[in-house]
């Protein structure tokens, strides 16, 4: 009877996991260019939202970097503008790229020395308290 | 064969230019290449000392994480691409965040793009007056909480020929095989060219 319930237990476990990962927001080519000095950094990734309700990105934070924004670039009749956000929705199903000339993360003030080739752990932050932990890799300043 | 000339001026549309440009045609619209600036060295710079180098002329600022380092890196990869050619190319970044952008931070930003890139700013005035030149407009933003502020710049690349003669101009939509075929036409010595 013991051994039922364990099992019953496991079985449980591994539906409630599998559901939790379905609906979880995924990262994917998730990547940083390095510049020198302490220059603020941008941070690139893709967002997708496999669940049903829309994913609000509301933050980021990375024991990399002092403070992490979110923002995004604009060409506005041949003027680059740069814009903060303070939100960012992904509708249900749909993904978001924050990509070189777009949405980007502005990292701030470097914690330690940043060399490309490394990764550095930043967590984005969604309304519903959900947290996603990605990594980004490290890229020269030429990387594209 | 005289007679096919007006025949293919006709099939490049508009331009009497037989061989139209892939980027915008901007000869005879702005005034050659002329500055006075300082680069990352702190020492005094002009047009004079890029005499004989196809020029590319971007306005930008060191604190922009996304747009200038992505167009920088879009051109230093070009350059690549025109390989030996690359070598008599400038690529000319200029600062309109003189306060932020000392020769120092100047320097090793532009170092990290490649030995062709070079890190110009210069005086309120000077930028200014370079700016009005070239009909740029850029401006810099209230300072926040944490002291940082953000700049509007042209996003646009001028470029001159080895003359200093404004040739060409780049946006962001214009594709790298643009930009490698047309700077290889610039090139001095270039069969195809004219400059």
């Amino acid at each position: 009877m013991r051994r039922l319930l364990y099992a019953l237990a496991g079985v449980a476990m591994l539906l409630w996991q599998a559901q939790s990962l379905a609906v979880e927001p995924a990262a994917s080519q998730a990547w940083i260019r390095v510049l020198p000095g302490d220059l603020p950094l941008a941070g690139y990734l893709v967002l997708t939202n496999p669940g049903e309700r829309t994913l609000t990105l509301v933050g980021a934070h990375s024991p990399a970097f002092s403070q992490i924004e979110m923002h995004r670039s604009a060409d506005q009749s041949g003027v680059a503008r740069m814009m903060r956000v303070e939100q960012v929705a992904i509708a249900p199903g749909g993904r978001l790229a924050f990509a070189p000339g777009g949405y980007h993360l502005m990292l701030f003030g470097r914690t330690r020395t940043l060399q490309a080739g490394d990764d550095v752990s930043i967590t984005l932050e969604f309304a519903d308290g959900e947290r996603l932990t990605v990594p980004f890799a490290l890229r020269e300043a030429t990387a594209r | 064969m005289l007679r096919l000339l007006p025949v293919l001026a006709l099939l490049g549309g508009c331009s009497d230019n037989p061989h139209p440009w892939a980027l915008r045609d901007i000869s005879g619209l702005l005034p050659p290449l002329a500055f006075e600036l300082h680069d990352g060295n702190g020492q005094p710079r002009t047009e004079a000392d890029f005499a004989g180098d196809v020029t590319l002329l971007y306005f930008g600022y060191t604190h922009c994480p996304d747009i200038c380092p992505t167009t920088l890196a879009r051109l230093s990869g070009v350059l690549r691409q025109l390989k030996a050619g690359a070598g008599r190319v400038r690529i000319l970044f200029v600062s309109v965040d003189p306060a932020r952008d000392t020769p120092t931070v100047l320097r090793a930003y532009a170092h990290a793009f490649g030995p062709q890139v070079v890190g110009l700013s210069g005086s309120q005035a000077q930028l200014a007056k370079l700016a009005k030149r070239y009909r740029v407009s850029y401006g810099l933003g209230k300072p926040g909480a944490d002291g940082q502020y953000e700049v509007s710049h042209s996003s646009a690349v001028f470029i001159f020929d080895a003359h200093g003669q404004a040739r060409l101009l780049a946006t962001s939509t214009d594709s790298d095989a643009s930009l490698v075929a047309d700077l290889a036409r610039l090139l001095p010595g270039d069969r195809g060219g004219e400059g």
